[in-house]
């Protein structure tokens, strides 16, 4: 695989110079088919750390055998969201028929409809999986998109309360 | 009436009317017993409830999915971390239009000896250091490969840092995994691809050995205000 970082791209990134954070991938979505197979597998041989998400953001009542989680993967603070730049969290649910292929969560513009976002998607090859959903003053809004090639995204409108003090949420101010 | 809510268990503040206000905490599920609670005065900044989050607890059970703070992670490894995404293609050219126009991702093809036609391209989703690691924490970069470079068949999503690939094969079938491409070398790197207990495929890449941990994505602590900038 040539997944090197030690002799890098020719150039520098681009500068992302302002406050916003569409296309950025923030977390992975893998499921499991048994629980506390996949907690020993994960949490023994590499570490990770797994907290069941509350019911109205996993769809599970609290306690339950087949748990929707958050997964930190490297070092992150108290809201699960990473400390340190360079690795990803994880978000883990029971696959309820067969296993789905990871696939990713990205951040999309917060100052216009989700629909601008679809609409683009289609227009370079991608589609729309399911409805676009109806959108809130005030709340975070997701869609699933695949691209060409049928990779599945999931796009996530965070809500008006981000106060950029965050420390995800830092950009190029140079 | 509006109020502001704060967790008393996480520290969590939300804002809404008294009539929506939800049974349990949005953020870790504590009972509507554990809200502090405040007349709305126009924002959730000027609130003046403030609870410290939780710290890391050393002694807290790793299997316990219930709300803490993440565990400490030690320093000088990143063994374990997801340190990048990998999707694949068909079409290079409409791929990379795609996340470029689409998402303003920013894509080059990985510098090696490879296939300049069907390249496989390193992408950057958001700010980063000249060296091509994020600058800031809770977002990755990732890979687009094409669809025929894998030689395993599974379709591998994301790449994990490890500290030593030969320490680690041998245990991954006691937990019910598959090591489906044993050690490789890739431009002087490590590698193998492995299969974890319920069949999601992985890469993973043996930590370089010309890594000092003083860079920004080894560290294993960030002090809330140290930003990287």
């Amino acid at each position: 695989m040539a997944e090197s970082v030690s002799k890098y791209p020719y150039r520098a990134p681009k500068k992302y110079p302002n406050k916003d954070l569409h296309g950025r991938v923030r977390f992975g979505y893998i499921s499991y088919k048994d629980f506390k197979r996949f907690q020993k597998f994960w949490v023994d041989l590499f570490g990770w750390d797994m907290f069941e998400l509350p019911e109205a953001a996993g769809g599970k009542e609290p306690g339950s055998d087949t748990p929707s989680l958050l997964v930190a993967t490297g070092p992150s603070y108290e809201t699960w969201e990473g400390v340190v730049p360079g690795h990803m969290n994880f978000m883990a649910h029971y696959a309820e028929g067969e296993l789905e292929p990871v696939n990713y969560m990205m951040e999309i513009h917060m100052d216009e409809p989700v629909k601008c976002t679809a609409d683009k998607v289609v227009q370079y090859g991608g589609a729309v999986v399911g409805e676009i959903p109806e959108e809130k003053e005030g709340w975070s809004t997701s869609l699933t998109v695949s691209d060409p090639d049928g990779n599945v995204l999931g796009l996530w409108r965070c809500p008006s309360s981000r106060t950029w003090d965050e420390a995800e949420a830092g950009y190029d101010k140079d | 009436m509006k109020y502001i809510y704060t967790c008393f268990k996480c520290g969590f503040p939300f804002a809404v009317d008294e009539s929506e206000c939800p049974e349990r905490c949005p953020s870790c599920s504590a009972p509507k017993s554990q809200y502090l609670v405040e007349p709305w005065n126009g924002s959730i900044e000027k609130r003046r409830i403030h609870v410290d989050p939780p710290e890391p607890d050393p002694n807290w059970d790793k299997y316990d999915v219930s709300y803490h703070h993440p565990k400490h992670f030690p320093a000088k490894t990143r063994h374990g971390r997801v340190r990048r995404f990998v999707m694949e293609y068909s079409d290079p050219q409409k791929t990379k239009d795609f996340y470029t126009e689409v998402f303003d991702w920013d894509i080059v093809p990985v510098e090696c000896d490879q296939d300049k036609d069907r390249p496989e391209m390193f992408c950057a989703t958001g700010p980063g250091f000249a060296n091509w690691e994020p600058k800031f924490p809770s977002f990755g970069y990732g890979l687009l490969k094409p669809q025929e470079s894998d030689d395993t068949g599974a379709y591998p999503r994301f790449v994990v840092e490890v500290d030593n690939i030969d320490e680690l094969l041998p245990k991954i079938e006691a937990y019910g995994g598959k090591v489906l491409k044993g050690k490789y070398e890739f431009d002087g790197k490590y590698y193998a691809v492995l299969e974890d207990s319920e069949g999601n495929p992985f890469y993973v890449w043996q930590t370089p050995e010309d890594v000092t941990f003083d860079e920004p994505e080894s560290q294993n602590y960030y002090h809330w205000d140290r930003k990287p900038q």
